[in-house]
């Protein structure tokens, strides 16, 4: 009898990768997130068009553009995470609400500064084996976010996160990927 | 009056997902061995023994746990993958052992939402259901105390997928 056609092998119990994964900022976890995380490479690819071409030719292609993004749902919103989704927020105390902090968003117009930037972002996946398999940006920048509060549940703060490439690193160009696909065996 | 072994998963037995009585044993192994950050396991509470499945010899030694399988093959999967509940029932008497019959369920719970155990196939827990059982009235034996944990497992036996290999 001839069993049916899988793509199950050997090695699933160890390469799976098991539940809705984490989002860290550096070495520090961003916050509980709700629904898992999904990223896009953005990848982009362009292939030679010329007359008589009937179907895309191999080895004609060329990597475009990419556009790295990592997006999720965040249920809590700290002190910290207020400069991580309004890049360069700042402490007032012109205009603030009485006791209370107030953080007032840069303000539109000028460059963000590079310090503005979230430094190594890491959706980080638990695999089978009990090690972990990550995407990494090395600079990011949270560039949309949207706050929705439920009945009986916590809030949700839906977010995206696109790489940014850092052309002050050396050897990096402006077509060298912003993003990492990485193993590792702790966290 | 003698222990009935067939109630016993025989310490002997391989602890794989090969066999659905190798799967009872690779989760009772995996509950005994479960150690809490506390230093806490249940054979501090059990001993070494009292983990059975589907019920305790006679006469019982109070508290013990019993385990019960309740496997569901997953669509889409080609019959390799399954989802399973694992009842876990922790009995205790008299009425004074229902701390520590929660207690048990409580490094059940810890172990069983956390399992990632690719040794053998592959066994993952994350979610449950529990209950404590409320007080029997006559004729049921009133003074018995139960805490029923029912824990959802996702499950690529060995007894399944191998035919794959």
């Amino acid at each position: 009898m001839t069993a049916p056609l899988t793509g199950y092998t050997s090695n699933l119990p160890s390469d799976v990768v098991i539940d809705s994964g984490v989002l860290y900022v550096g070495s520090a976890v961003f916050g509980a997130t709700t629904g898992g995380l999904k990223f896009d490479p953005g990848n982009e690819y362009r292939n030679v068009e010329f007359d008589g071409r009937r179907s895309p030719v191999r080895a004609l292609d060329r990597k475009a553009m990419t556009m790295p993004k990592l997006s999720g749902t965040v249920i809590q919103l700290s002190t910290t995470n207020v400069g991580q989704i309004e890049p360069g927020a700042t402490v007032v105390a012109s205009g603030a609400w009485t006791g209370s902090t107030s953080y007032q968003p840069k303000a539109a117009g000028g460059f963000l500064a590079s310090g503005d930037y979230l430094t190594d972002v890491r959706a980080i996946w638990m695999r089978g084996s009990g090690a972990y398999v990550q995407v990494r940006f090395p600079a990011a920048l949270l560039t949309k976010y949207d706050v929705t509060s439920q009945d009986n549940a916590e809030i949700a703060i839906a977010i995206e996160i696109e790489a940014r490439l850092d052309l002050t690193v050396s050897g990096a160009t402006t077509g060298t990927s912003p993003f990492r696909i990485e193993y590792l065996a702790a966290v | 009056m003698t222990d009935k072994p067939r109630w016993v998963v025989p310490n002997t037995l391989a602890r794989d997902t090969s066999s659905t009585v190798g799967l009872y044993a690779r989760l009772r192994t995996t509950l005994l061995d479960y150690l809490t950050p506390g230093g806490e396991r249940l054979a501090d509470y059990l001993g070494s023994e009292r983990i059975y499945v589907r019920a305790q010899p006679e006469p019982p030694a109070f508290p013990y746990i019993t385990l019960l399988l309740d496997r569901t093959t997953t669509p889409g999967f080609n019959s390799y993958r399954e989802t399973a509940v694992l009842e876990v029932q922790a009995v205790g008497r008299p009425e004074s052992q229902l701390p520590l019959v929660e207690s048990c369920m409580d490094i059940v719970d810890q172990c069983l939402l956390s399992l990632t155990d690719p040794a053998s196939g592959l066994i993952v827990g994350r979610s449950r259901r529990r209950y404590t059982v409320p007080a029997f009235t006559d004729p049921a034996d009133s003074s018995v105390v139960a805490v029923v944990g029912q824990y959802d497992l996702i499950l690529w036996p060995l007894v399944l997928t191998e035919r794959a290999e």
